[in-house]
């Protein structure tokens, strides 16, 4: 009788052992921690306040103005003396790639991204999932050294959407791992727009497909 | 008696309309004058109006004339009193960024209470802003970021030194402070 218990016992913790990693496995990359997304901020908020080089009259142009357009994860970040300006700090944030849907990057690649200043609203944060619209900073001038490898946002905070809801996340991964009905999946993943101000005439949200198409 | 009344009637009627007109007037001039305001103040100031620009990095040649200019224009028709001086709270630099979609920013503090601003540090970037770019086109942009140091947010009138894009401002034929840009600054200081 008491050999039956520890039997039984062993059975159902196996099983729910089982149980458990089955379930890991089929959302992988749901159980990653991710940030709430953030959405609507209002851009008088920052204590960075910019003269634009452009201004954006639609989604279409910002896209053809960046060189690369990347769906993902920010996985760490550091504040560095900015190496233009000694005296002023820049942020910068490793980025995993989970969809590239313009340049030469690949989903699984990682970048950097260089933001000015530090602690701010604008600045994109450790485990927030972003659409960014970036713009290539070494372009060959051999005064863009020091940026070799680094991205900067197009239009300083057009080019940042965040992620609608949080479980896009799911499907985010799945094209990340897989390429198999990337139209369907890329579909059903939306993002909105993180920085609320007058200067540009973008969408609130759109999805990775329509970001595609417009490329 | 009739005669009396009639009159009685037709002077009340009078004023009234003449009150009614007034009120209309009013109303008018008010919508008018709030449609006309474009600057938006960010709510943080500095305690005193005389303060001082620190002037570092490559602020030589062009540069430098386009910032004293837009200094002598603050000077001129608002009542701040600027001033270029090493080691000012407003420090103004002019450095080359690489690919970075401004030509000129500004970081403040002050966003915590009681919002009074301490130091300012505006940026020019010489990636847009060129040793050709002309004069005006600089004093353009360290006017708007002056105007951030001083305490302004962007306006949404592409006819005023704050707006967004320093370049929509010049085609606009903004060359120096508007009255509305004056208006904001005058309603800190
Ligand atoms: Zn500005």
């Amino acid at each position: 009788m008491k050999k039956n218990i520890v039997v039984q016992a062993i059975a159902v913790t196996l099983s729910a052992l089982i149980c458990a990693s089955l379930a890991g496995c089929g959302s992988a990359g749901a159980n990653q921690k991710i940030a709430q997304p953030r959405i609507g901020i209002s851009q008088s908020t920052s204590r960075f306040q910019f003269s634009r080089v452009k201004l954006y009259s639609s989604m279409k142009e910002m896209a053809d103005d960046s060189s690369h357009i990347v769906a993902g994860i920010v996985t760490s970040q550091k504040v560095e003396e900015d190496v233009a300006a000694p005296g002023t700090h820049v942020t910068l944030s490793k980025f995993r790639i989970m969809d590239s849907l313009k340049g030469d990057k690949k989903a699984g690649e990682e970048i950097t991204i260089n933001q000015d200043g530090r602690d701010d609203p604008m600045i994109i944060k450790k485990n927030e999932v972003v659409l960014l619209f970036l713009h290539e900073m070494y372009t060959g001038d051999a005064r863009d050294l020091p940026w070799k490898g680094q991205y900067s946002v197009a239009g300083v905070w057009a080019g940042i959407y965040s992620l609608s809801k949080v479980n896009e996340f799911t499907t985010l991964s799945t094209i990340e791992s897989t390429s198999s009905n990337r139209e369907k999946n890329e579909e059903e993943v939306n993002f909105s727009r993180f920085m609320i101000s007058d200067s540009d005439q973008l969408p609130e949200t759109v999805s990775l497909s329509e970001v595609r198409e417009m490329k | 008696m009739k005669g009396k009344f009639s009159s009685i009637t037709r002077g009340f009627i009078l004023r009234f309309v003449c009150v009614i007109t007034t009120i209309c007037a009013l109303v008018v001039c008010l919508t008018f004058a709030s449609h006309a305001r474009a600057y938006e103040i960010s709510g943080h100031k500095w305690s005193s109006s005389t303060i001082i620009v620190g002037a570092y990095g490559d602020v030589s040649g062009t540069y430098r004339t386009a910032l004293q200019q837009a200094i002598d224009n603050y000077n001129q028709q608002t009542h701040v009193h600027l001033s270029i001086h090493n080691g000012g709270p407003i420090v103004a630099q002019v450095v080359y960024e690489s690919h970075k979609d401004w030509a000129g920013l500004c970081e403040r503090d002050g966003s915590q209470p009681p919002y009074r601003i301490t130091w300012a540090r505006t940026k020019m970037n010489t990636r847009w802003m060129t040793s050709g770019t002309s004069v005006a086109k600089k004093r353009l942009v360290w006017l708007h970021e002056l105007g951030h140091a001083l305490g302004l947010n962007h306006t949404n009138n592409a006819s005023t030194v704050m707006y967004f894009n320093a370049d929509y401002s010049s085609f606009n034929g903004v060359q120096y402070l508007t009255r509305d840009d004056i208006n904001g600054i005058n309603a800190q200081y």
